[in-house]
This record gives structure tokens, sequence and C-alpha cells, in this order.
């Protein structure tokens, strides 16, 4: 017995399926979803991606506000804490934009485009918890880094995710400075080669696939002089940062007296376009999508599609989902928190008003932390000084607290894939606990049987309908559908 | 394990230990005997010139002109010729009561490549290169101790961790247990599960683990979250049946301004290693060797922003009432120029999978066969004693 390509589709390559709505019935319809997503404007940053940028110089006026007042000794008391309104705005703006990521995730149509959009989010992970400005840049990185360009060339991709200033800021890259540079030599600074590794290692080539040390030490000279400035966070190359020379990376000389970004671009190009950035990535994504053990054939084929469309993602997505082998043996992966989540959330229809942050700043007593009415929005706290906006645990609290919380991996190399690491007592039972609160309030009245018919269709196994079906109540019941062990994977 | 899933597997709060970002699972796994070993895994490559700096040798200053520490700043004089870094200074006590050494330039045979998750791969896999192993050596261990015919093992949080999985069961830990289920209903939950192993066994973990919370931590709901609570816990594990625990500690990856980066992870450290002893019995204390080690050392220079890059050598550390303690064990390689491996990484000395055969032997008697066939395969056992307390 087979499961339907619908099926598949719907819980391989998207987030399940909500009651309502139809299916990808084929390959094709599949691919229009990345097409539309990538043109389609997402929910997060909450005031727009231009509406973020207008804003940045405010939250900087916060944080000088701020700096000003505890070098005054001025700051703001309650009880003995002092309050820090910048990280009262920064705190809230993360989590208004944590919570329209989830309900971007749980509301679109386009569900292979979404859960590209978290491959692609965790291939270029960044973590909010850096600190600094990470918190604002956070879902600005995927919003105009990842989104517009997962449906292009992986080296134009490669270029916007990487050069993004969330990404220069998270790997170090602002610090790391030509040791010869004009700035080098004043300050006594030098070459930090967080970025140029993980470049290599994590975001193209892959661990252990044949570069050197010394490739990753050119790789960071060449890199040198990448900048962004604080409150702007647009990428510059600033020559007076940059060392000076030509560097050799993997056979091929970068630099030259008078550096420039060209440079970059082009040491970026080159490694977009080798063989074993080809087959590392193509290898991640059917691990991702497919098992933890990749089926070589599908692999292989998508390897050859990408040098035959020079790096066309779709073209490389469509290889995949065209090999008879990605469409068997359903259920090979598990759901991570994020995945598991949002599913759920469809699968209950759950309404958007529900999924907003937290209400801590209805119960609390809110008021301003700052003047700043640019800010206003974000600009709350409790009566206790703390920001106003906490997790809502139906979304982002449940996410966090199932240990995968939302732009926020532990490392550079994102989160765990293996099924192991996901299908643990601790995430059984705090599944269960979630499941059991989120039917209560949402299930409604529906039988157990018709939530697992709309839910997994013909992925149901014959002993869960089984055990569903005979349960002591209908919440149960509904418990059941969503911590049964096909829910759970995908 | 039981199959038989206890009521307060679902009671509220049973465990709750909250998911911290820099802590990670604990596995524990019981054995018949009292002896007990604890390894911490220190992920992101902790800086073994920083935490034991070998002030003596000059180069090190050359190295690392605004890193390095002397006495005078603070460092903390060891033996004449290394420092421990004054961060860790919590640790002292333990130096002096003869509880704590370091082994200083030792690495996994992992060269080269400075990956965290390669090299984080070797160290808990056990394997002469990357990929060689798919389980941890801890467990592949396990099968290896004499007498330890029922075995049954445990692992704390949201993921499981390399060096305890494997075939030989290990109960995971879970975090704050939330649910509330008539007798009846839990039944159901375990019916669901039945025909797929992967959730059987998961719940079973959950079973396990709550039922032993409860016994250790009665209904103490509100314990703080972080290193304190992982270190409290793996003790009552290790007083009660569980005699092998693993957890890690993160943060060590200080590519930038290693002053301030460095003070974090070091600070968990020292108080991982304070707050086991603290509770443990001082008869159980006796009986505990714990081992922290790293994926790999860092550059012996420091780099352009006050931090140090991915290097090789580095430092491991051995410490509680059953390990010969009071001395940095090392077979020096030099700072000089022409002695740093590729020019820029302190030369390892010690293979690092030595010094953990040397602590299963000393703690569970496990055989230089098995140790050099089963867990550390390729391993040629150094018989000498090194390392070995008396």
């Amino acid at each position: 017995m087979t499961t339907s390509f619908s099926t598949m589709a719907a819980i391989r390559f998207g987030y399940g399926r909500r009651p309502g709505e139809t299916p990808p019935e084929s390959v094709e319809a599949l691919i229009r979803q990345v097409e539309r997503g990538t043109r389609e404007t997402c929910l997060f940053p909450f005031e727009g991606i231009a509406g973020r940028r207008a804003r940045f110089s405010a939250f900087r006026e916060v944080q000088q506000a701020y700096n000003a007042a505890r070098d005054a000794n001025m700051l703001v008391m309650v009880g003995e804490q002092s309050v820090n309104p910048y990280n009262i705005v920064m705190a809230n703006a993360f989590r208004r934009d944590q919570h329209l990521k989830v309900r971007q995730a749980v509301f679109s149509p386009n569900g292979f485009f979404e859960r590209l959009a978290a491959f692609w989010g965790d291939h270029f992970a960044i973590n909010a918890r850096k600190g600094g400005a990470m918190r604002i840049l956070a879902g600005l990185h995927e919003a105009e880094a990842i989104r517009p360009n997962l449906g292009g060339s992986f080296s134009d991709l490669l270029k916007a995710a990487v050069l993004h200033p969330a990404m220069l800021a998270y790997l170090d890259q602002t610090r790391s400075i030509g040791p010869n540079s004009p700035v080098g030599l004043k300050s006594g600074r030098g070459l930090n080669e967080n970025l140029a590794r993980e470049l290599i290692e994590l975001h193209t080539m892959g661990a252990g696939s044949g570069y050197s040390q010394k490739d990753v030490r050119s790789t960071a000279f060449v890199l040198t002089g990448l900048w962004f400035r604080n409150p702007v966070y647009e990428t510059v190359y600033r020559t007076r940062s940059a060392e000076p020379g030509s560097y050799r990376v993997l056979g091929k000389s970068y630099g030259g007296r008078a550096r420039q970004i060209e440079q970059v671009y082009a040491l970026l190009d080159d490694l977009a376009d080798r063989k074993e950035t080809r087959r590392h990535i193509c290898r991640k994504l059917v691990v991702h999508f497919i098992a933890d053990d990749p089926p070589q054939p599908v692999v292989d084929a998508m390897v050859k599609v990408w040098g035959r469309s020079g790096g066309q993602l779709v073209d490389v997505y469509r290889a995949m989902l065209e090999h008879p082998l990605s469409f068997e043996e359903e259920g090979r992966k598990a759901r991570q928190p994020f995945d598991f989540v949002v599913a759920a959330l469809r699968a209950l229809n759950v309404p958007a008003e529900a999924l907003g942050p937290g209400e801590d700043a209805k119960k609390a007593g809110v008021r301003p932390a700052t003047d700043v009415t640019a800010l206003q929005d974000v600009a709350t706290m409790t009566a206790a000084g703390k920001p106003a906006l906490g997790a809502n645990p139906l979304s982002v609290g449940i996410i966090d607290r199932l240990g995968q919380p939302i732009w926020s991996a532990p490392s550079p190399a994102g989160w765990e894939e293996n099924l192991s690491a996901w299908v643990t007592g601790s995430q059984l039972t705090e599944r269960i606990a979630w499941a059991r609160r989120l039917v209560a309030r949402f299930g409604g009245t529906d039988d157990p049987r018709m939530l697992l018919e709309a839910t997994m269709a013909d992925a149901a196994r014959a002993d869960t309908i089984e055990t569903v079906s005979r349960a002591p109540n209908r919440v149960v019941g509904l418990a059941m559908v969503l911590a049964s062990p096909e829910f759970n994977r995908r | 394990m039981t199959s038989d899933i206890n009521r307060r597997t679902f009671l509220s709060g049973a465990c709750c230990l909250a998911a911290s970002p820099l802590v990670t699972p604990v596995s524990f796994a019981a054995m018949p005997g009292e002896n007990r070993l604890v390894t911490i895994v220190l992920r992101g490559a902790m800086d073994g010139l920083a935490l034991v700096q070998p002030y003596g040798e000059p180069a090190l200053r050359l190295l690392r002109p605004k890193l390095a520490l002397t006495p005078e700043d603070g460092l903390i004089d060891l033996d004449g010729f290394f420092g421990l870094h004054p961060l860790a200074g919590d640790l002292m006590p333990l130096w002096t009561a003869g509880e704590l050494s370091f082994v200083h330039a030792t690495s996994t045979p992992y060269r080269a490549g400075r990956s965290h998750f390669d090299g984080q791969d070797m160290l808990e896999s056990g394997g002469a290169a990357v990929k060689d192993e798919r389980t941890g050596w801890l467990n592949r261990a396990i099968a290896s101790i004499p007498r330890a015919a029922d075995r049954k093992a445990i692992d704390i949080t949201t993921t499981a961790e390399l060096i305890l999985s494997g075939t030989n069961p290990v109960d995971v830990w879970s975090t704050r247990a939330d649910l509330a289920l008539a007798e009846d209903e839990q039944a159901f939950f375990v019916r669901l599960y039945r025909n797929d192993p992967a959730f059987a066994a998961a719940m079973r973990e959950a079973a396990e683990t709550d039922m032993l919370s409860d016994t250790i931590h009665g209904t103490d709901k509100k314990r703080s979250a972080g290193i304190r609570s992982v270190a409290k816990l793996t003790a009552g594990m290790l007083s009660a049946d569980h005699r092998i625990a693993s957890f890690s500690i993160n943060g060590w990856d200080t590519h930038l301004s290693q002053a301030r980066t460095f003070k974090r992870p070091v600070t968990d450290l020292a108080t991982a290693i304070t707050t086991l002893k603290a509770n443990l019995s001082p008869a159980i204390w006796r009986r505990t060797a714990i081992l922290a080690i790293t994926e790999f050392g860092r550059t012996a220079r420091e780099n352009g922003s006050e931090g140090t890059d991915h290097g090789t050598g580095g430092v491991a550390i051995l410490a509680g009432g059953a390990v010969a303690g009071g001395k940095v064990y090392r077979n020096w390689p030099s700072l000089s120029d022409g002695d740093l491996l590729d020019g820029r990484d302190l030369k390892p000395t010690v293979d690092l999978r030595q010094l953990a055969a040397a602590m299963l032997r000393q703690q569970f008697g496990v055989s230089t066969r098995d140790l050099e066939s089963a867990v550390f395969p390729g391993l040629s056992f150094d018989k000498s004693g090194a390392y070995l307390r008396g």
C-alpha cells in the first residue's frame, strides 16, 4: 500500500494538510508554490521590510538614550532593578516577528515554499541570542535575504544570505580586519576566521570535502573589508579595513592591490559553483525532506540537474520532486518542533487571532519604556519593568519549550536533523501535554476519527485508526491524533 | 526497562529542568558496583591554553599579548610552570585536596579539519577518523563492563547526545513534563505507540524519567534552570542507581573578545564540578571520577579580535575523589615557532582516548581487549597506569 501523491506532498514537502485547503496534486503545483512564495511579501518584520529599515534609527536612539542615562546614573528603577528600555524594545520587536513567523507558516497556502524557507534559514543559520541588534535583524535576514532568493540561482542566494548584515554580525565578520590594512595597522586588530570557515564548511563545500586550513585562512583575508554601519545595516565594502594583496583559495587567486567587493563576489560565485557544494547542498536537501539516510539516486539526479542548469534552485527542487524515490516510504523523518506545532495548528484550523504575542501587556499595567514615538507599539513594559510581549504558549511558547526557538539555532550548523534527536521521552511528554491543551481549546466537537481523516488522510495507520476510535473520551482521542507516530513523522 | 507506564509519568512538572541554551541533555546508565564516571562534553572547542596557561613558557606572551596572564594578573599558580585561569578559581580547593588534575596538549586523533561537528563526532564516537564509529564510546563501554548484565540507562532534555548513544539502552532525562492523565487514558497512549519502536522507546524513557525524578526531587517544581540543576540532578542520579552520567557545557567557541566570552562557560564548568561535589556524599565522591573533554583546542596565537580560532591540542580535566589529583599531566611540546602544529596550534602529545580508556579501566574494570577492540577500536591502550590513582 502506498500513500497518495497529494498526502505525501502535503506532509513530506509541506506543513501538513489543513481542512478546507486543496493539497498539491502534482509536482508543478509544488513548484508554483515556490514561484508564488518568492514574490509574496511575508508577515515579518512586523512593520514590513521598509518599515523596519525606517525605524533602525529610532531603535538606535533608544539605545543611546539608555546609555546616556546609565552613564549619568539616571536609570529608571523598578524596585531594585533598573529598567533597560533598549532591551525592552528589542525583545518586544523580536517576539512580534517570531509570532508572525509562525502565522506565516500556518496560513500560507505555499507549504513547500515555507518549508524551503525554513530549510534555507537553517542552512544559513543565525542566532538572535548573539546580542546586539541581532533581534531586529533576524526576521529581516529571512524576509529580505532568504525568501525572495530561494527560487533563483544558488549563487545569488548565497551572496544575499552571507553578505547580509545579520550574518556578518553573527559570524564576527565586522570584527575581522586586514592586519595590514589602514585600520589594522592603526588599531592593531586583525583577522577573525569565523565567517570564512563556516562559509566553506557549512554554507558551500561541506566539512571534510577537500579544502585546507590555508584555503580558510585565505578566504578570511579575501572577506576583510565587509562591513555595515549601525543603524543603517546595509552591507558596504570598507577598503580601509581590507587586507591588501591577492590570496589563493582552492587554486584560484582573489584580491589585488586595490581591494573591491567584486573580489568577494567572485569568490562566493566560485564556491557556489563547485562540485563539492552541489553534492553537499543536494544531499542536505534530501536529508531534510526525505530521510536521515538519503537515497543516493535522488541526490545524484539533483546534482546532475544543478550542473546543467547552472545552479537554478527551482530546477534542483524539481529534480528531487520528480524522482520516484522521493515519494516512497513515508514517515522516515521526525517532524521537528516548529514543523509539528505548525502542522497541529493547521490541522485544527486555529484562528490567527489566537496566535499573537502573549498578553502580559494587558494584564500587567503597561507603560511606555521610552518616549521615542516611532517605537510606541513595541516600547511597552510591564509594571515590573520587563518586556510586555511574552511568548504565546500556543505558538512561540511551545516551540521554545520543545527546544527549537525561532531564529535561535544553537550553532551555525543549525538544528539537529536526526529522528533520534527529536523522538525522545521529553519531546513526547511535552507534545502530548500541549496537544491536549490545544484540542481542549480548539478541538470543537469534532469526532477524533474525522480529524485523523482530515489531517492524515491515507497516511493514517490502521492501528492508529483503531486506537483513536476507541479513545476513552473525545479530548484524548483528538490529542492522540496529534501525538500519533504518523503525525510526528513526515 | 519496564514497559509499565506509571501514573507518575504524567504528573505535572514531575521533571522541570528548564531547557537552558548552554546546557544540553544528561544521559545516565546504571551499573553494578560503587564507582561512578561523569563525562562533561565541552562543546565549541575549549581553549586549554587559556584555562591552564603555561606561563613558564616565554613564547606564550608573544603569541598572546592580550590574552596571556601571569600570576601578577591573577593567574593561579599550579606547579610553577602552569597556572589556572582565575575564573576557575572555585576549583582550587579540589586541586589542593588532590581531587583535580589536568592533562595538557591532548586531543583526539582528529587533525587539520578543525570542524566543530566532525571534531565532536570523533570526540564522542571515539573513532580513529571522522565517521568511523556511529555510536558513542561511552555507550559501547557499557557492554564491556563486567557484571553489567542488568543494564539500564537515561538522557535529559530535548535531544540525545552521541557520546552515550548506541545499541545499549540509555535513559534520556526529560524536561518539565506537564501532563495529568487518568490511568485509563495513559494506557491508550502506550497503545498508540506500541507498533512504532522509536516512539515506544521514547514513551518508556518518559516513564522511567519521571519516576526517578519524583524519587529524587520530590515535588519541587520550581528548580532553577541551568548548570547547577543539571549537576544536582546528576548527583541525585549517581546517588541512586546510576553509575554513568554525561552532559554538555556549550559556549566555548571564543573567536571574539575571549576575556569576556570565556567567562560564562568556564564559570559553568567550575559550578558543575563544585555542585557535583557538594551534592554527593563523601563516600560516593571518593568513588567518582569526572572527565571533562572538548573536541579540540584553539590557536596558540590570539586572533585579530582578541579571541582565538579553531586549533588542535588542548586540555582535559580530571576531577573527583577517585582521580589522582594535584597534577598537570603532560609531555609538553613547547610553544616555540617550530614546535607548533601547522605553525599555529599546540601540538597534541597525548591521545585523549588513552585518558578515557584509563578512566573506564579504573572505574569499571573494562578489559584491555575490550578497550582496544570495542570501545576505542584501533587504540593501543597504554597500560603504564598514567592518570590512574595509586
